[in-house]
């Protein structure tokens, strides 16, 4: 008896290493299984790398015509230059973007939603000739890449502003000329609103605050958000000026930290910005409740910043942050409640909000 | 499995020490609750000291941000553990006696997933309900499951024994569970909420929502302590119940009533927390003896003062995150689980 | 032999023999003509559309010059046949490793999860998934397993007590422990980052997303040992089904073959959770539907419990897919959507046995 359980043991060892090397074979294609990196590519076709490229280089086309984007970054840079996007993630990119972005609404709303978790068949259906993603643990890039070349931003080893995010992908979609557009319209308005807000402003401790009814948290300085405030110089409260390992040893995470209603002072600064998740339809009555409820609290009305009245409720573009225009839209709000003045150089997104008309948009289905 | 507990029942049965102890023991408890009460007011993420914590109870200034945390934070936050404690405790008393099941506990039997279950789906359903509505719909759903428990427990042969009634709650529960993450899967705004109830916390309770669940759950504490002597009679088994002319019917209808009340009215106020029905009457049991007169206002105090120190634990363990406390009792609660089954059930 | 004897035997050779009640072959087609026929429709149903002619044609290799051929090709080969075999796979084993527990603890309410599989697993994967965030995908089903094996055994030696570990000790401790592993869980949840707690309640629901061939030759592995040997292994069952006296009476080793029987029951199932995630109700529902259809004798249910189990969770996986489509519930949904109210009635229907 004794002899049939070691013996059924030792079966059941072998097996399980089984089971794992198998999983190995497949599912790990991600970074290293596609090593045998092509040198050539067939006509039409490039090899592209990228030090953020997730995989070992691919062949991607010259000119891609139909792309299923499943980034941000990605969607806004195709919309932006006018490629069509055939598919892309309908809550975390067609619901957040056109509540962070309203002009995007009527660009973002003919693009196919592709379920979740993103649903293999109907990427397929769409016939992309090209799949743009970054790496999310529920993304089976194996599958994926059988479907068209599929490229892969590491958002592992970035980090975490806008700019890296859009470069990459200029040079995936070959428009790095658009990119340089943006770049500079970005670093002038950031150079006009410190203008606007003088010397001084480094002394103007700004505290960011995400209130959602789950958990509320403030930014510590790697979050993209912070980024944006850091490229203006304005200061940031002791408790948010930390760099991703000093915030990761006092709150355990590198780019923010949980609120509890005991810590609430936590959140306390010269201004306090306060934003929510971007949400659509029946949530944003919702959320804007908890919004109030959140700051009719006896102790957020005891922080120095609420009793002097510098406190502001801003654009949902500030919970990510992390493309070029929910920037922009951060930059707006930063004019507009710090430095009490307009941009002379508009808002990107204002190119958006002309082309939608209602003629804009039928031309542009009618071209798809 | 009847025969096994019927012994089990029982061993707790030990004869209680002098009855003259038993009053001053209550008001010892009490002292000991206070004390329990006090200690976890002083403590929190923010470091507030005895003094301060002091004034702020009785000379209260309101632009003072440690004195807010104190009054709006901390002392709601206790109040709930007390009185969640002290009804989740009776309720587990009442089930214990009532089916002489030494296992009986609102979590385990999964009355508390029902309520809670009850309070996501309205929350679902409704977007952003009133809170009495969390009350009562926490109210709805421990009904509901206690019955279904209860039905499916009694099924089969032997009538509602304490390992189908066990197993009956588990699956009830895994069935809860399966149902909360479709919900969550297709709604990720109630992610927010799920989150939040099926923890079992006593984080953020203001006063609102306490003064919204309480009166249920006094209802509940009085109106069990006015049964007590009639759940005594009947935990000494139905025949004994009917031979002193009792109506069993009746008191085993007001009891479930009760047990509801109880339970819903906690899980409302805090989500599930399982354990502190099963633990309390135990330890209980086996320092007042059998006499549920003095077994339920015991466990009252018990249970409050189990998890007012839970939730100290919770505070402080990762200090400065904060653990749900149900988080708490599951690791002081499943070994003690564990200790019962090992040593109790002897086939 | 007037009377027709209700049993049928199979014999290999002199020692092997294997007898099972005379209704299981007709019975076992039945439901492997269902399973085909949902097969076949889970095969022919997606987004990507394909009439089923061409499925057959496709599956057939027989359609090599059509235009579409490489997609369809593609999405049959890739995308569906991976995933319902593998769906099938793990209703086998769950419905197996049902059976078998339902057996060693004599009570019909008990599941291949009882033993802490699922909590165990969970805790490891959630940790990996929460916790460590870019966790390598191979490590998973590995360290879930052990979780499972580990949380497993420290049940059964908990419930060991002076020589032996009762069934009911082994199903309250079981209990016990599983809500220790779960709080560790719930803590792991909460201090998440969103996007991550999401994806770990998928895997904790049960889900066969972009499953691979690798993944079905995986578990193939496992059910290919683990099926005979619970087969060989019903005849011990039905004799410690008895209570553990008689066993002892009819000559059995009872700790030992309960010993037995719990590691082919737990690996079963944690290899089942491994690749699939936990799955719920399969392993309970299973074993009672093929116990009204062929009855108690274990040689005849475990068969008829695994081929059930399989239709099962391929049915389920096929409502998955089509209920919210293009976005899907994972199968685990729904297998306890319909599970448990049908676990209900067939309480309800058997109330008076």
């Amino acid at each position: 008896m004794i002899r049939k359980f070691s013996f059924l043991m030792i079966v059941l060892v072998v097996l399980s290493f089984g089971l794992v090397q198998a999983q190995d074979a497949t599912e790990e294609t991600t970074p290293a299984a596609t090593e045998t990196a092509p040198t050539t590519c067939q006509p039409g076709f490039h090899r592209f790398s990228h030090k953020l490229l997730a995989t070992a280089p691919v062949c991607i086309p010259d000119n891609a015509k139909r792309i299923v984007a499943l980034d941000n970054s990605a969607v806004e840079l195709l919309l932006y230059t006018d490629k069509q996007v055939v598919g892309t993630f309908d809550t975390y990119t067609k619901d957040e973007l056109s509540a962070a972005l309203p002009p995007l609404a009527p660009k973002l709303a003919p693009i196919t939603g592709i379920g979740w978790p993103a649903n293999l068949e109907l990427i397929l259906s769409l016939k992309p000739d090209l799949i743009a993603a970054y790496n999310n643990e529920t993304m089976p890039y194996d599958q994926l890449s059988k479907i068209a070349p599929t490229v892969i931003f590491n958002a592992d080893i970035a980090q975490g502003g806008w700019e890296e995010d859009t470069e990459f992908w200029s040079e995936v979609f070959g428009v790095q000329d658009i990119y340089q557009q943006m770049l500079a319209t970005y670093n002038a308005r950031v150079a006009e609103l410190q203008q606007d807000l003088g010397p001084d402003r480094a002394n103007t401790k700004v505290s960011l605050v995400l209130a959602s009814s789950y958990f509320n948290m403030i930014f510590t300085l790697d979050n993209p958000t912070s980024k944006i405030i850091a490229d203006v110089g304005l200061g940031r409260p002791a408790s948010q000026a930390l760099a991703s390992d000093a915030s990761l040893a006092a709150y355990q995470n590198k780019t923010y930290a949980y609120l509890s209603d005991e810590t609430l002072n936590l959140a306390d600064g010269d201004d306090i910005f306060v934003f929510t998740f971007p949400v659509l339809g029946d949530a944003v009555t919702a959320s804007n409740q908890y919004l109030q409820d959140f700051e009719s609290k006896p102790l957020w009305q005891s922080l120095n910043a609420v009793k002097s009245g510098h406190v502001y409720n801003a654009s949902s573009a500030w919970t990510r942050g992390n493309t070029y225009l929910l920037a922009n839209a951060v930059l707006d709000d930063l004019f507009k409640d710090l430095a009490h003045t307009t941009s002379k150089i508009p808002d990107p997104i204002t190119a958006f909000e002309t082309a939608a008309t209602p003629e804009a948009t039928a031309i542009a289905t009618a071209a798809s | 499995m009847t025969s096994q507990a019927q012994p089990l029942a029982q061993s707790s049965q030990r004869v209680p020490g002098s009855r003259a102890l038993l009053l001053p023991g209550l008001i010892l408890c009490c002292a000991l609750l206070i004390l329990g009460v006090v200690w976890s007011i002083t403590l929190g993420a923010a470091t507030i000291s005895p003094q301060v914590v002091f004034q702020a109870l009785f000379h209260y200034d309101a632009g003072n941000f440690d004195h807010i945390i104190i009054q709006t934070v901390r002392l709601p936050r206790v109040l709930a553990g007390v009185i969640v404690g002290a009804a989740l405790a009776v309720a587990g008393a009442i089930m214990q006696g009532l089916t002489r099941n030494p296992l009986a506990d609102s979590g385990i039997l999964g009355i508390n997933s029902g309520a809670a279950f009850a309070v996501v789906l309205a929350v679902f359903l409704l977007g952003n309900p009133p809170l009495s509505v969390y009350a009562l719909a926490a109210l709805i759903g421990a009904a509901a499951a206690a019955a279904l428990v209860y039905f499916l427990g009694s099924m089969g042969k032997g009538g509602a024994t304490p390992l189908k009634l066990t197993l009956a709650g588990v699956i009830l529960t895994a069935f809860i569970s399966s149902f909360t993450t479709a919900i969550l899967i297709t709604s990720q705004q109630t992610l927010d909420q799920i989150r939040f109830w099926t923890a079992g916390s006593l984080s953020g309770r203001d006063m609102a929502l306490l003064t919204q669940t309480a009166p249920y759950m006094i209802v509940g504490l009085l109106a069990a302590l006015l049964i007590s002597r009639q759940i005594t009679t009947l935990s000494l088994g139905d025949d004994v119940a009917k031979g002193l002319g009792q109506n069993t019917v009746w008191i085993r209808a007001i009891a479930a009533l009760i047990v509801v009340l109880l339970a819903g009215g906690a899980v409302a106020l805090a989500g599930p927390i399982a354990f502190v029905g099963l633990i309390i009457p135990h330890v209980v049991r086996f320092i007042v003896g059998v006499d549920y007169r003095w077994v339920i206002p015991y466990s009252a105090v018990a249970g409050a003062i189990l998890v007012t120190v839970a939730d100290v634990g919770a505070r402080v363990v990762l200090r400065p995150q904060e653990l749900p406390v149900g988080v708490i009792m599951a690791l002081i609660g499943a070994p003690f689980f564990i200790a019962l089954a090992r040593w109790k059930v002897k086939r | 032999m007037a009377l027709k004897s209700p049993w049928i035997t199979a014999r290999v050779g002199q020692r092997l023999s294997y007898r099972m009640d005379r209704r299981v072959p007709l019975i076992a087609v039945v439901i492997l003509l269902f399973a085909l026929g949902t097969l076949i429709t889970s095969v022919s149903y997606g987004e990507y559309n394909i009439p089923p002619l061409e499925v057959v044609r496709t599956i057939l290799n027989v359609n090599q010059d059509s235009p579409d051929y490489a997609n369809e090709r593609l999405v049959i080969d890739s995308f569906r046949l991976p995933r319902i075999v593998l769906a099938f796979l793990v209703g086998a084993a769950l419905a197996t490793s049902g059976a078998l527990m339902q057996g060693i603890t004599r009570n019909p309410l008990a599941d291949p999860y009882l033993l802490g599989v699922s909590g165990g697993a969970a805790l490891v994967a959630v940790a990996l998934i929460v916790v460590l965030k870019s966790v390598p995908v191979g490590l998973l089903p590995f360290a879930t397993f052990a979780g499972a094996l580990v949380t497993a055994g420290a049940i059964y030696l908990f419930a060991w007590r002076n020589g032996s570990s009762t069934p009911i000790r082994l199903i309250l401790i079981g209990i016990a422990v599983e809500s220790l592993v779960g709080a560790g869980t719930t803590v792991m949840l909460l201090f998440g980052n969103i996007i991550d707690v999401q994806q770990a309640y998928i895997w904790l629901t049960g889900s066969v997303y972009a499953s691979t061939w690798a993944q079905v030759y995986a578990l193939g592995g496992w059910l290919i040992v683990l099926l005979p040997l619970a087969l060989l292994l019903a005849r011990p069952l039905n004799a410690l089904n008895l209570g553990d006296d008689p066993a002892k009476g009819l000559g059995l080793r009872v700790e030992r073959q309960r010993g037995l029987l719990l590691i082919v029951s737990v690996a079963l199932a944690a290899a089942a959770v491994a690749v699939a995630g936990t799955i719920g109700f399969v392993g309970l529902v299973a074993p009672h539907i093929a116990r009204r259809l062929v009855g108690p004798a274990h040689e005849g249910l475990i068969p008829v419990s695994a081929l059930l189990g399989g239709a099962l969770v391929m049915l389920a996986d096929l409502i998955g897919r089509v209920a919210i489509a293009p976005s899907e519930l994972p199968v685990g949904v729904v297998t306890a959507m319909i599970g448990a109210p049908y676990f209900l009635w067939l309480l309800y229907r058997s109330r008076n046995r």
